[in-house]
């Protein structure tokens, strides 16, 4: 068939923008297909400059949103700076067999304008340790598979680190680090004493801490330090699909952007033995519409890439595209961030920052790093930060007027807030599959049938304890560690479903990310991870969509595909 | 009702430009089964709670607007029903023991009355006044230092700080920084 495309990218969030730019920048024509609208960096930022003053809500969401939209409400970036950029519970309807608080960005970028751009390489423990202990399924690439990629999108994306020589947390090509504070580095010194293996370190993420010519070349800026960052950044200050890779790609001429158009399904042709084209409805004139190319590259987020490839049913795939195993939206995985704690700290009183630190103090895995030595499969990383209480703080003294009130507007004392990131397994009970119940274009609704497993609370019991430990040697008090028994589905790192593995018996994709049973289909979204790690997977989506499309690239000059 | 629609309506009526205030008020006390006079009564507490001296009448009719849209739009049925109730209670308390409403009360009574109310942990015929008292405070202080004062002069507001230090030395008369 005669197409104007050599590549069809299904989402222009953070996997789909790198696609899109590997492809456009080596010449190769591509359409990139979102199903909302277009957000152009700079242009469609509307609360990015507002004082708090300037905002009718004060930044607040109203509670009548809330109650409209209770699960993306839970979201904690979800207020009235950034509620365009999400899609709407009553919008966009969902099944939920079990609870799942699916968080949602409809828009060109998707939620690579709202993502927490926390990111850190995964070690080789993390691509190795489901088949040492027998869990999940079996990566087929190891760390040194991925690692130049790493280092090539690290190049572009700019990733602010310290090179601190751990395998655990393996370092990469990183500008300046971020400067811990005063309690920051008291619990670090206190941590390490007390526990020699845990070794917190300053966050890695997706900001500009300073500037090269490729940075300049993007028309990016550094940070500012504002953290306003979920409102899209002004100054191009973090990695955002808009603000990087989509202009990018524009640029070459090779790009073209279908936007407000909802892929339907994946037309499979069975003499090719290839999908031959991209099923489409206008979401406004509710127009149906084939595309097609000799490659198409699946990067709807994880529920929704999986969404598609299940409603892509044929003679020869009755049960959805390359589907002969039955696995596809099986093993739903997702990270358990049920374990949060609190304590205040009476020290450092003389200490204080300037600014606003867009990372926090990480500290990777201790747990079955080396061995599983645990009563729990996987491991668990730590996030804690230090800030000096505002206005909101408890004070003795007068309980209003103006003593009260300079009271209130002193530094308070330190308040830390600690919380795990803990890698759950996937099993076969966890999945997607599709409901009867329909949207409004006559797209099947996503059904969720997610739970927690024994060995989530098990890790959850060891970081609340172990958590606690650390802060009481760091001399903290008023020490709350609780579970926020907040549904899967809130950490939004949701992966799995079209998972990734050498065995076609037992995965959908090879180690490119290739479709095993239709070559020209390649799915590298967090629905392609075999397994969640320990650590924030956005750079680890980014790295295989590179690779991937590299690998694509080959095979369409080969006529391979 | 969005803060800024709702703030052109509380100083229409207050500098008797375009609205008619008791149309509005109307219309809100409908909805939210308020106090009449919820506006000057929330001006008073708001001003006493926060005690600005230089604050301009426009500037506290602003943040007592906000506490009243943060009451009626923020937060859920229960809690906003609770913070009216405790509005219509308190001015019943008064009325039954001076005789007049709390805003028409002189400063130092309106002072004297609040201290009360957040000294004693029950009040005759209000027995959540506690809760309500902490309610209303909350929600004062929200609307303060999210405004222009609250942020850039009683609190360090710097929208753009360009960088991160941190580890500073604390500075004398040091103002916290707001977010």
């Amino acid at each position: 068939m005669e197409t104007p495309f050599d590549v069809i990218v299904i989402g222009s969030g953070i996997s789909g923008g790198w696609a899109a730019k590997e492809f456009c920048e080596k010449g190769f024509k591509t359409l990139v297909i979102e199903r909302g609208r277009n957000v152009k960096h700079l242009e469609d930022y509307p609360t990015a400059m507002k004082h708090p003053w300037e905002l009718d809500q004060g930044g607040k969401t109203p509670d009548t949103i809330k109650r409209e939209n209770p699960v993306v409400s839970r979201c904690y970036a979800f207020n009235e700076t950034t509620a365009h950029f999400f899609a709407k519970d009553k919008e966009y309807p969902y099944q939920q067999t079990q609870p799942f608080d699916w968080i949602r960005a409809y828009q060109v970028g998707g939620k690579s304008l709202l993502w927490a751009r926390q990111v850190q390489r995964w070690s080789n423990t993390e691509f190795s340790s489901p088949q040492r202990d027998g869990y999940g399924m079996n990566w087929p690439i190891r760390y040194k598979d991925l690692a130049p990629w790493y280092s090539h999108v690290e190049k572009f994306t700019g990733v602010s680190g310290n090179l601190d020589g751990l395998a655990e947390i393996p370092d990469g090509e990183f500008l300046k680090p971020w400067e811990m504070n005063a309690m920051e580095k008291h619990l670090q010194k206190q941590i390490q004493k007390h526990f020699p293996e845990r070794t917190p370190v300053i966050g890695r993420c997706a900001h500009l801490t300073e500037m090269n010519d490729t940075f300049r070349a993007q028309d990016r800026n550094q940070c500012q330090a504002r953290t306003l960052c979920e409102r899209g950044c002004p100054f191009g200050g973090y990695f955002s699909s808009n603000a990087a890779t989509l202009p990018w790609a524009e640029k070459t001429g090779n790009l073209t952007l279908l936007t407000d158009t909802l892929v339907e399904s994946l037309a499979y042709n069975p003499k090719t033995q290839k999908v031959s084209g991209v099923n489409t409805i206008n979401r406004f004139t509710k127009k149906r519409q084939q595309f097609s190319a000799r490659c198409v590259f699946v990067n709807a987020a994880t529920i929704n890439s999986n969404v598609i490839l299940l409603n892509s049913t044929s003679a020869r795939f009755p049960n959805g595209l390359g589907n002969d195993n039955g696995r596809l939206g099986k093993y739903l995985a997702f990270h358990n961030y049920r374990g949060n704690i609190t304590a205040k700290f009476k020290g450092l009183q003389d200490s204080y920052y300037y600014g606003r630190r867009p990372t926090a103090i990480m500290m990777p895995s201790f747990r079955n790093s080396k061995k599983q030595d645990m009563p729990f499969k996987g491991g668990y990383m730590v996030f804690y930060s230090a800030v000096r209480e505002g206005w909101s703080k408890q004070v003795a003294g007068p309980a209003f007027g103006k003593e009260f009130r300079a009271e209130l507007e002193k530094p308070g004392q330190w308040s830390i807030y600690m919380m795990m990131q803990g890698e759950t397994v996937p099993i076969a009970r966890n999945q997607v599959r599709l409901s009867k119940q329909k949207d409004n274009l006559g797209m099947p609704q996503a059904d969720l049938d997610v739970v927690y497993t024994e060995n989530d609370e098990l890790m959850l019991a060891d970081f609340l304890q172990e958590g606690k430990a650390m802060l009481e040697k760091g001399g903290c008090e008023q020490i709350n560690a609780y579970d926020t028994q907040q549904a899967p589905g809130l950490d939004i790192h949701e992966m799995g479903g079209v998972a990734m593995g050498k065995d076609p018996n037992t995965s959908l994709l090879n180690a490119y990310n290739q479709m095993h049973l239709c070559s020209n289909v390649f799915v590298t979204d967090g629905a392609s991870m075999p397994s969640t790690g320990t650590k924030n997977p956005s750079l680890t989506f980014m790295a295989i969509t590179a690779r991937a499309a590299n690998y694509a690239m080959e095979q369409l000059k080969e006529n391979k595909i | 009702m969005k803060r800024r629609t709702h703030l052109r309506y509380i100083v229409g009526g207050a500098l008797a430009i375009t609205v008619n205030p008791l149309e509005v008020w109307a219309k809100v006390d409908k909805a939210s089964n308020t106090p009449k006079d919820l506006g000057r009564l929330l001006e008073a507490l708001t001003d006493q709670i926060l005690e600005v001296p230089e604050a301009t009448t426009t500037e506290l009719n602003q943040w007592a607007n906000f506490v009243h849209c943060y009451a009626n739009d923020f937060v859920s049925p229960a809690k906003k029903a609770a913070f009216y109730l405790g509005c219509e209670k308190w001015q019943a308390q008064c009325q039954k023991q001076y005789n007049t409403v709390y805003e028409q009360l002189n400063r130092k009574k309106q002072k004297e009355v609040l201290q009360r109310l957040f000294d004693s942990p029950v009040q005759e015929d209000f027995p959540e006044a506690q809760q309500w008292a902490a309610q209303l405070r909350s929600y004062v202080l929200f609307a303060f230092y999210t405004s222009e004062r609250g942020a850039t002069k009683q609190l360090a507001y710097v929208p753009i700080p360009g960088k991160y230090e941190g580890d500073l030395p604390l500075q004398p008369n040091q103002k916290a920084w707001t977010l």
